[in-house]
């Protein structure tokens, strides 16, 4: 004690960057009644 | 009366997606979902709304009922392909969105969804220098505001990954 301090793989972040893209459909404000402002 | 009925309906169905948009932003997606679902009682042919469901059960993490109703209410080829192969990805199911995305990809669509998926998908299966590839290629289309830094991170872990297995690619040479 205390233990030996060992190497282990570190795994590398990844992101799920597809997913970003995965969107409501951008008529869904006028659906709703309004006019296309942009904040939508 | 029948058309007083059906312009009643379609008022209904204005309040019903101003519903769905503003519970979207809230991110209160299974209450979304009830309100979508009234919509497609009135009209269970409203595209729209079913694209919304769509893409309410990806957030819900509910790959297998997105890809389910996109099979059988978006069956035309190129429709929703990319949410289509996002949702096999999440399931596993990555021959069957390496095909789908290289059919997609070669009728000459170069959307950045589809081809950040091809490369996360290659990464997956090990595929480093295709994965190394497709993120060439986007790091150097990307916008210095948009999301870069995430790119560059995903384009050095398939690096590692690529070293790390012993894989002798040219890495510095060409990227």
């Amino acid at each position: 004690f205390p233990p030996e301090f060992t190497a282990i793989p570190a795994k590398p972040l990844f992101f799920d960057i597809a997913s970003n893209y995965i969107n409501y459909p951008s008529n869904l404000s006028q659906r709703a009644g309004r006019k296309q402002d942009g904040s939508g | 009366m029948a058309t007083q009925e059906s312009s009643n309906n379609e008022t209904i169905i204005t309040q019903l997606f101003g519903d769905v948009e503003r519970l979207v932003n809230q991110e209160e997606y299974s209450k979304a979902l009830r309100s979508i679902d009234k919509i497609l009682q009135l009209n269970p042919t409203d595209n729209d709304s079913l694209y919304c469901k769509v893409i309410t059960y990806v957030r819900l993490e509910k790959y297998q009922n997105a890809l389910d109703l996109i099979n059988k209410k978006f069956s035309n080829e190129d429709q929703l392909i990319f949410e289509k192969a996002y949702c096999l990805y999440r399931l596993n199911r990555l021959k069957e969105v390496t095909e789908l995305l290289s059919k997609y990809h070669s009728k000459g669509n170069h959307d950045f969804g589809t081809r950040h998926l091809e490369a996360q998908v290659s990464y997956k299966l090990e595929e480093y220098d295709n994965a190394l590839k497709v993120y060439y290629g986007l790091i150097q289309e990307s916008n210095k505001n948009d999301d870069n830094n995430n790119i560059l991170t995903n384009f050095n872990a398939v690096k590692a990954a690529a070293l790390f297995s012993g894989n002798n690619i040219n890495i510095s040479k060409n990227y």
